[in-house]
């Protein structure tokens, strides 16, 4: 009973700043609708309500989040041994080509052979891309950040030269490859909806890694280095073969993200079919601590915001940017606690706090 | 600490809480704002554009529905959708919704996406603008340009400007006309095709360069492309190849010499000779009359200059028309309302089609 009671402590403990942060991130928002000329309070009520106003709409808000899920948990995996991981977005577009032309040009298998392949071909080919900015870091001392940022653009190209030259379907004025054989298709949960089985997917691995991360020697390993590097070093683990396995991990699943999309969602690769999956993946995870199961709670949340953006645009004029606004101001705010402290602690409230505790405060976060 | 947080997190959730308490009561008065009056409408669109603001084709398209609703008096309701998966999840919304007499799906990646929703709901009417639908479904239309049409004027245009040194500065004596395109594509080729024959309409005896980039993103190569021809001596080029015609336009402006471009938002201020445009406004136009005028009619619909749909511009071009050019170019257009030219598709036949088709006034 203490135990758990510990446990939900520390929970809410660990949950405040992402809690504070989003909504500093929601007011921001709100500063912006407001701006646009709309009122704040009736956008986010109408947004909430509408996200769940049927099941067609509850369907869209899960079918929204089953992406985020994917670069949300990939993000956080790498992020967990203190990498940086901005290549989500190529690693996933590198896993939706190599899906969108095993799921088109392999034939003749029957589906439990084909789409496993596919999918798995995803995860390979967004392994690989992660794996690779792994091996310059090790290698070469590349920094991540840089890699990855480049790495994007490189992919984006090449993946946008390969629709539109190579692989471009038939007859099809825009750039895209051939649709996807029907055995390479991932099923839907609801019909006329996005929603498939692939959130299950998601699930099951923002669980299982989870797992990994707090019960397994590799998952143990991670956290040890994400937070003091030296000290890893010092006690004999082996840091690179750990980045290495870090970072095909993330490029993995932001890889499976883009097959998500492709076999269950467009069926085929088209030129700008991404909605910036990889780099929403980084606002999701910083919401969840960078905690793979809780960003799949995270990426919910997002859905929520999207999918209800998304009616909301069609009923109403609002632009549905402003959600855009809240992914982006969610990373500045997680990413500047300080920031977040200064801010809810500003003035009024600081006159209300009793002057020691406030200091305790200070220093605990400091 | 946690004290003092949980305080903070009490007093923000219920000043959420009272936002939301207020809000609920607000009116909903933002919601439909852009029909006109309800007992005016003859019919009710829904239309998904992909991102408004782009000054071209998402414009072009807002301009239509706009244009529909203030003389056709139908009232529509719009969406933006950036990628196809979220547009299809708004195609359907709409068409779940049973509201609307036509939904107008703007751009060409969405066909696909627009089709399959059509399948599932026979009913409902759908356009796609700017693109061919694939399937035979009696509920579908997809409405475009006729490729060859869209440059002919410009074509005639730049024929006339090469023979005219004295009233077009920039005009050399030779009698030499180019044309960059992207890719080797049958769009492409049409469209290249429909230039250099409006050339060799008014002018039989012009040598013609024709070059493709390869690639819609390479101003680089098409800055080089170019530079070769304003070398051979052309003085007018003209484009279809996306975002490479930037190196085209930097070509004729290092050159001297004109150049012609295919959309108000890269002309140049110095050199540009003309624009040629495709209306998508009276796409979306005439999809709502299809509709309002109960002739609908599955399938693909071609429009060219005899609808409107093509047209040359000078908006924002730095030059001056003499009066004559004009007369001729409106000449040429009326011989085209009345189907006197037919226009070919290939750029290796237009020396051929030549033979038949000349200018005359």
């Amino acid at each position: 009973m203490h135990s758990w009671k510990d446990t939900c402590k520390a929970a809410l403990k660990a949950a405040k700043k992402p809690a504070l942060a989003f909504l500093l991130a929601l007011i921001a928002g709100g500063i912006m609708i407001a701006i646009s000329g709309y009122d704040p309070f009736w956008v986010y009520y109408q947004v909430f309500a509408l996200a769940f106003s049927s099941a067609k709409n509850i369907a869209s808000v899960f079918a929204q989040a089953t992406p985020l899920m994917f670069t949300g948990i990939g993000y956080a995996i790498a992020a967990k041994c203190g990498l940086v991981n901005l290549g989500l977005e190529g690693q996933m577009l590198s896993g939706a080509m190599t899906s969108a032309l095993l799921g088109a040009y392999l034939r003749g298998l029957p589906m439990v052979i084909h789409l496993p392949i596919a999918v798995l071909g995803g995860a390979v080919a967004g392994a690989f891309v992660g794996g690779l900015t792994a091996f310059l870091k090790n290698r070469f001392g590349a920094r991540e950040i840089i890699t990855t940022v480049m790495l994007n653009e490189i992919i984006a190209l090449l993946v946008a030269y390969m629709c539109n030259g190579p692989f471009r379907a038939e007859g099809s004025i825009w750039g895209m490859t051939e649709e996807v054989q029907s055995t390479a298709v991932i099923g839907k949960l609801m019909d006329n909806t996005q929603l498939t089985y692939a959130i299950f997917l998601a699930l099951l691995l923002g669980i299982l890694l989870e797992f990994v991360l707090k019960k397994s020697t590799l998952g143990y390993k991670m956290q040890v280095i994400g937070q003091n590097i030296r000290a890893a070093k010092t006690a004999g683990i082996n840091v690179e073969r750990i980045f290495l396995i870090s970072f095909a991990l993330s490029g993995a699943l932001a890889g499976l993200c883009g097959s998500a999309m492709i076999l269950g969602v467009n069926f085929k690769f088209i030129d700008g079919f991404s909605d910036s999956y990889g780099w929403s993946g980084i606002s999701v995870a910083a919401l969840a601590a960078y905690d793979p199961l809780f960003s799949v709670v995270s990426a919910v949340l997002f859905g929520i915001l999207k999918a209800g953006a998304m009616i909301l645009n069609r009923t109403s004029n609002v632009p549905k940017e402003f959600v855009s606004v809240i992914q982006a101001f969610v990373v500045v705010f997680v990413a500047a606690p300080r920031m977040v402290d200064a801010i809810t602690s500003f003035g009024w409230l600081k006159r209300r706090l009793p002057k020691k505790q406030a200091d305790k405060e200070k220093g605990g976060i400091a | 600490m946690k004290k003092n947080f949980y305080r903070l997190f009490a007093a923000l959730m219920l000043l959420l809480l009272t936002f939301t308490m207020t809000a609920c009561g607000a009116p909903a008065d933002t919601a439909q704002g852009d029909g006109a009056g309800d007992d005016a409408a003859t019919a009710n669109i829904a239309i998904v554009f992909s991102t408004l603001g782009d000054l071209n084709f998402n414009d072009w398209c807002w301009d239509g529905i706009c244009q529909a609703r203030d003389e056709l008096g139908i009232s529509f309701n719009y969406v933006e959708a950036a990628t196809v998966s979220e547009a299809a999840t708004q195609i359907d919304a709409f068409a779940s919704d049973g509201v609307y007499d036509l939904i107008i799906v703007v751009g060409s990646d969405r066909g696909d996406a627009m089709e399959e929703c059509a399948a599932a709901y026979p009913d409902q009417r759908f356009a796609l603008i700017d693109a061919d639908v694939k399937t035979d479904l009696e509920n579908v239309v997809g409405l475009r340009a006729d490729y060859p049409q869209w440059q002919f004027l410009s074509g005639c245009f730049a024929g006339l400007v090469t023979q005219r040194t004295e009233d077009f500065p920039l005009a050399n004596s030779e009698n030499i006309i180019g044309f960059v395109g992207g890719a080797d594509t049958y769009t492409s080729r049409a469209g290249a095709a429909g230039f250099l024959a409006g050339v060799k309409y008014v002018d039989p005896d012009a040598e013609l360069l024709y070059s493709i980039v390869g690639s819609y993103t390479d101003p680089t190569t098409a800055r080089e492309l170019a530079l070769t021809m304003y070398g051979a001596g052309a003085d007018v080029i003209s484009v279809n190849c996306g975002s490479s015609a930037n190196g085209v336009l930097a070509a004729a402006e290092e050159s001297g010499r004109y150049f012609c471009s295919t959309s108000p938002a890269l002309i140049s201020e110095t050199n540009q000779l003309c624009i040629s445009i495709t209306r998508f406004d009276s796409f979306v136009y005439k999809a709502v009359e299809m509709v309002l005028n109960d002739t609908w009619e599955s399938g693909n619909h071609v429009y060219g200059i005899a609808d409107g749909a093509c047209e040359i511009s000078f908006d924002g071009v730095n030059i001056e028309v003499p009066a004559d050019i004009q007369e001729i170019l409106e000449d040429i257009r009326q011989k085209i309302v009345d189907g006197e030219i037919e226009f070919p598709d290939e750029p290796n036949d237009v020396d051929a089609w030549a033979e038949t088709y000349q200018y005359s006034a």
